[in-house]
């Protein structure tokens, strides 16, 4: 069986500048549970963008379930996306639709493009819908709208789509930036159960240490789109922690960001730091 | 160049700008473009006070009233007015017929740009290019349909279809398609499109992908661009008439060549009022809806 | 779990206020089809086809013989200067009634508390406010063509009736625009520069209109666009410009000239719409 994900010395060039994964080599079996954690434009985000099919790699090999998405026709392509789950750091919902529709929206990669349709003019929950937002604890907002809702809310529609979805592997970018500590925790523990479960792969960015090192039994550090460490919780120390998040204004980082407005308004400034 | 201080937005002019926004040869070019308009447009204000006849304007503009309000004229007004309205309405529908479609294709991230067109195989970038000449060709037929005034569509479909309302639906279709189209690729490529790429993470199809995460986004936009496109289509629905397309304008036309003066101001005022309806019942379904 | 009432999903309510107004469209949709004698498979009939190929094919070739293009040119240069009158007449007609029915100019909201005015004064305000608000609205709602056949009673055929009738709608609309522009303005720098002791005149001056211009000026610029096309027509019911020379050639089926002059049209047209982006890059801080 091929690892789930195979990564070697990915290159992922912006604008022929921002240089976002700098020969990144990484692999995860499948089944594996991974937290990747780094500070704000070390690239997590870009990674996973290309971990889920949506970015092509500059260069380097990046091979999902042992095919290389670079030679894939645009038909398995989205098979192969179907196989993968995105939880985004922005939620990325469509805001004005209903939680309905975006949490069916999970399930388009496996239905025709009638019954997508139908299922849009329509649409009504099954029983993977209502036990997805019963695990999310918003079944109750189901035919709201989904700006409507509060950021945490909305971060759970994105969640129960992932679920929805039902994918092989999957990802997620910091999940729980928007909520509470408490449901951050839940939520933790609800990717990792559903993962143990389903034998499903797991790669989950977090902010918060604490949680990546409670849940997880394999942590990826990234900075500056390079590998900084690859170990089990146990052997990760505060001097490993704290070289992964000062700040060096002298590398390619925040203040390059700020200055040369070079973020794209899809994924706006994010500082984990001031949530504290 | 700013003429206006823009370091802190709510920080008044203090300073004269430096370089004024015209250069000396483009307030040349003003002078000489305002004066030569002057001349070639006729404009003799002197008219305004005493007309050829030598009746004050006054006093022609009087014959205008009273508008004709007789029961009989009015009721005989009905059937324009109807047929005025659903000019419109028709216009406009065949207008976004038009448009949607056109409008689809003159959006380059629909077509060939942007987030649906990443990730996978660095081969597909030859097919891609040639997904531009249907978008070039998009654009370049909307511009050709907005570019032709409505009442000018109007005059050449009196000839192909025959006088009548048809026409004037066929011109509003195809003038306001243009316009509408133009606009809906404006909105499209506007849209937030990380929503778009979560959809197509999932691995949606083409369609689908654009019903789930686009067109929502989309559709508010869509909607009110539609209706007030449609309280325009009001306005040209009556003066089509001019030319023969059916409804109030025709009815203007006959009374002015009849020298029915008040006849053709209770026709303004007609149409005034229809105006003031469209707009009203435009604004009830921009509140239902959005 | 997927039976509906086990579900902790609550059921929806099976007909909004969305449905019925999109069933009243329709509805309201069939009905002008069946009005208005449309028939939208023109295109896929063949007479119909013929019909309109037949009357495409008689435009071609476009006649460009010397004398035609002058009158052309001619025609074009008269729709131009037209359509530059009419948007100048309309600034003139629009900017003081825009003003006067902005509410932020007229005061009868914000500014009126601390200039402590009388009560007969807030009421001139009111009656100033709104009766330019119903001129605008009377000005908008009567279309050029209209104007133009008023004006072509009053002064006779030719441009100059175009010009009036021009000024009249758009003065109108750019009335209702500039107003509107004027309410939308930051209120942080004009309460700043009253709190200095500046009238509300002063306020205006030397406050809003700077802040305005960028808009206005973008408006008019706007409707420079729109007018040009309209200018274009408004020969159809005698007042001048390319409009005119349509309706000639159509009349006396001369349709390669016609093709001409539809193609001045669309030049100038084009021509307008380019010169006022540039203008708009130029003249407009972004
Ligand atoms: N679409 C993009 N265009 C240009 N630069 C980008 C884009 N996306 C990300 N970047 C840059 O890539 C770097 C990594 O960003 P990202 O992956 O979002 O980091 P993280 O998610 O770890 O905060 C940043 O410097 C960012 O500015
Ligand atoms: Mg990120």
């Amino acid at each position: 069986m091929a690892p789930s994900i195979e990564i070697e010395n990915l290159v992922k060039v912006f604008d022929g500048r921002v240089a976002a994964l700098d020969s990144l080599s990484l692999q995860v079996e499948e089944g594996e549970k991974v937290a990747l954690i780094g500070p704000s434009g070390a690239g997590k985000t870009t990674l996973f963008r290309l971990l889920n099919c949506i970015l092509t790699p500059t260069r380097g090999t990046l091979r999902l379930q042992g095919c290389d998405v670079t030679r894939l026709s645009e038909k398995s392509l989205r098979e192969l996306r179907a196989r993968i789950g995105t939880i985004y750091q922005q939620h990325n919902l469509v805001p004005q639709l209903r939680v309905a529709h975006n949490v069916l929206a999970g399930k388009l990669g496996r239905l025709s493009t009638a019954r997508a349709l139908w299922n849009f003019w329509d649409p009504r929950p099954d029983g993977d819908v209502v036990r997805a937002l019963t695990q999310v604890g918003i079944a109750g907002k189901y035919w709201e709208r989904t700006a409507a809702l509060s950021g945490g809310q909305q971060q759970r529609v994105a969640v129960a789509r992932a679920l929805v979805q039902n994918p092989d592997i999957l990802l997620a970018d910091e999940p729980v930036s928007s909520v509470d500590p408490a449901l951050a925790q839940e939520i933790v523990s609800l990717l990792a159960d559903l993962a143990q479960e389903g034998g499903k792969t797991l790669v989950v960015s977090l902010h918060s240490v604490e949680l990546a090192l409670a849940h997880f039994p394999r942590i990826v550090g990234l900075r500056g789109g390079k590998l900084y460490f690859d170990l089990p919780p146990d052997q990760i120390t505060a001097e490993l922690l704290s070289g992964l998040f000062t700040r060096c204004e002298a590398e390619r980082g925040v203040p390059e960001r700020v200055l040369r407005g070079a973020v794209s308004p899809v994924f706006p400034l994010d500082s984990p730091y001031d949530k504290a | 160049m700013a003429p206006f201080p823009q370091s802190s937005p709510w920080i008044l002019p203090t300073t004269k700008p430096k370089s004024s926004p015209l250069s000396f040869t483009g307030w040349f070019v003003l002078v000489a473009a305002l004066v030569g308009s002057y001349h070639l447009a006729e404009i003799s204000p002197g008219k305004l006070l005493h007309t050829q006849g030598g009746s004050s304007l006054w006093g022609l503009l009087a014959e205008f009233f009273p508008p004709d309000l007789s029961a009989e004229f009015l009721l005989y007004l009905i059937v324009p007015t109807v047929k005025t309205i659903q000019i419109s309405i028709m216009g406009t529908a065949l207008a976004i017929l038009i448009g949607l479609p056109l409008g689809i294709l003159a959006t380059s991230t629909l077509t060939f740009a942007g987030i649906l067109f990443e990730g996978g195989s660095l081969s597909r970038s030859s097919r891609r290019r040639l997904w531009m000449l249907p978008y070039l060709l998009a654009r370049g037929g909307l511009s050709l349909l907005r570019s032709i005034p409505e009442i000018v569509w109007g005059l050449l479909f009196v000839r192909i279809v025959g006088l009548g309302p048809f026409a004037g639906v066929l011109a509003i279709g195809l003038a306001y398609g243009g316009m509408l189209g133009k606009v809906y690729a404006e909105i499209l490529e506007g849209v937030k499109q990380s929503p778009v790429e979560a959809v197509r993470a999932v691995g949606a199809r083409r369609f689908p992908l654009v019903v789930y995460g686009l067109f929502p986004q989309a559709f508010p936009n869509f909607v009110a661009y539609s209706l007030y496109r449609w309280e325009c289509a009001i306005r040209s629905a009556a003066i089509l008439g001019l030319v023969g397309a059916g409804g109030l304008g025709q009815e203007i036309e006959v009374s002015m060549k009849m020298l029915n003066y008040p006849q053709a101001l209770t026709i303004i005022l007609v149409s005034f009022i229809l105006v003031t309806l469209v707009d009203r019942v435009s604004s009830w379904i921009r509140r239902t809806l959005l | 779990m997927t039976a509906p009432n086990a579900s902790p999903v609550q059921s929806r309510p099976l007909w909004g206020a969305g449905k019925t107004v999109v069933l009243l469209v329709g509805a309201a949709i069939l009905w002008s089809y069946l009005g208005t004698g449309s028939n939208l498979l023109l295109p896929f009939q063949a007479d119909g086809r013929h019909q309109v190929a037949l009357f495409f094919s008689q435009l071609f070739p476009p006649n460009l013989s010397a004398s035609l293009l002058t009158r052309a040119l001619r025609g074009s240069l008269e729709t131009l200067a037209v359509s530059i009158m009419g948007t100048l007449l309309a600034v003139l007609i629009g900017f003081p009634l825009g003003a006067l029915s902005a509410y932020t100019v007229m005061g009868n909201r914000r500014f009126s508390e601390a200039e402590g005015s009388s009560a007969v004064a807030r009421l001139w305000r009111r009656l100033i406010y709104d009766g330019s608000t119903l001129l605008l609205n009377f000005l908008r709602s009567v279309p050029e063509l209209f104007w133009a056949l008023i004006f072509i009673v009053a002064v006779g055929l030719g441009p100059f009736p175009g010009v009036l009738a021009l000024g009249f709608h758009t003065g109108g609309v750019l009335g209702k625009l500039y107003s509107e522009s004027l309410e939308a303005l930051d209120s942080r720098p004009l309460e700043a520069l009253q709190a200095t002791g500046a009238s509300t005149l002063k306020v205006f001056l030397f406050g809003m209109v700077p802040l305005a211009l960028p808009q206005l000026l973008s408006y008019t610029l706007y409707r420079w666009e729109v007018n040009i096309r309209t200018a274009a027509v408004l020969g159809v019911v005698g007042a001048g410009g390319l409009g005119q020379d349509i309706l000639v050639a159509m009349g006396l089926l001369h349709y390669q000239d016609l093709a001409t002059f539809l193609i001045a049209t669309l030049a100038i047209v084009i021509a307008v719409d380019f010169l006022s982006t540039f203008l708009r890059l130029r003249l407009i801080p972004s």
